[in-house]
């Protein structure tokens, strides 16, 4: 038994072996669901239930980090591709693409929570809306994204494409933030900030109702904050991993 | 009563709390196929990683 636990890795092993986990990501792996659970038992309860809309309203306490979360995937990506652009090291396209894998997610959990809630407030699961088309365009931008990515195969060309792509897809995104702040005809609530519109449907007052900030500001450190981080590390350090995969399979070939 | 359970005959308050857990339900879907494919990238990638290893040693 000794014996066996004093052989050497093969070179094998060694190589298929994760480089080792650095102890920030290891520590945000275990904060990010602690925080996560916190943020829906005081979602869910600890705030009081919105008199005009009933449960369905405590979506918001996700609906709105999970934007935020989304954005700064895509800053990431933006900063990855102008980076990128500026030195040519891959590391900053690995951040890209990360971002807007991650980004993607998060904007789906934003857009689908959205139809939950406004089948019952707007009584129907989906319409034009120019917030709704905007975040609708945003995301299919983004799927985009990874498709052209994946059919390229020569790596730089695959790079230096998708730096450029998911800086100007960064545009959506914007349009998306701002569209209720300067379109008055959209019908989507701007619950924070000030606003220019006259046809909102399910606006609610954030202090009207007990514990809505301390939920929204709870929701905010899993959804905009760890949760994006932490996954856009893991995605990133996979790409290291399938480059090198690469890399390996190209050398055997050339022999 | 849970505050979550409460009925419009109890509390005036709409019941909506089936869409809530709709929403819910479709945030842990989404999360965990992400986390998922994230799990099962990885290990097709270490899995292509070794057999290439091991077909350089030979």
């Amino acid at each position: 038994m000794t014996a066996v636990k004093s052989m050497p890795l093969s070179r094998t092993d060694a190589v298929a072996a994760a480089p080792a986990r650095p102890r920030l990501l290891t520590i945000l792996t275990i904060v990010t669901p602690i925080a996560l659970v916190i943020s829906l038992y005081v979602a869910l309860f600890v705030a009081r239930t919105e008199v005009d809309q009933g449960d369905v309203q405590r979506l918001f306490y996700i609906h709105l980090p999970a934007f935020f979360g989304g954005f700064f995937a895509f800053t990431a990506t933006v900063v990855g591709g102008i980076a990128y652009l500026r030195t040519r090291n891959a590391k900053w396209d690995r951040l890209a693409v990360a971002g807007v894998e991650v980004g993607l997610a998060l904007s789906l959990i934003n857009l689908l929570t959205g139809m939950f809630w406004a089948r019952p407030i707007w009584n129907t699961w989906w319409t034009w809306d120019p917030r709704l088309t905007a975040e609708a365009i945003m995301v299919l931008t983004y799927f985009a994204y990874l498709m052209l990515r994946a059919g390229i195969d020569n790596a730089d060309t695959r790079r230096r494409f998708a730096a450029i792509y998911g800086v100007l897809a960064f545009t959506t995104v914007i349009i998306t933030l701002v569209i209720t702040r300067i379109r008055p005809d959209t019908i989507h609530p701007v619950v924070v900030g000030p606003s220019v519109q006259t046809e909102a449907q399910g606006m609610f007052d954030i202090q009207a109702t007990e514990g809505v900030r301390l939920a929204l500001y709870t929701g905010f450190v899993p959804w905009a904050v760890l949760i994006p981080v932490t996954l856009m590390w893991y995605r990133v350090r996979l790409e290291a991993l399938a480059e090198r995969a690469a890399l390996l399979k190209s050398r055997l070939l050339e022999r | 009563m849970p505050i979550l359970f409460q009925t419009a005959e109890v509390s005036g308050i709409p019941y909506t709390a089936d869409y809530l857990f709709g929403g819910l339900a479709v945030i842990a879907v989404i999360m965990l196929v992400f986390i998922g494919s994230l799990y099962l990238r990885f290990q097709n990638v270490r899995k292509d990683i070794a057999l290439a290893e091991q077909l350089a040693e030979e």
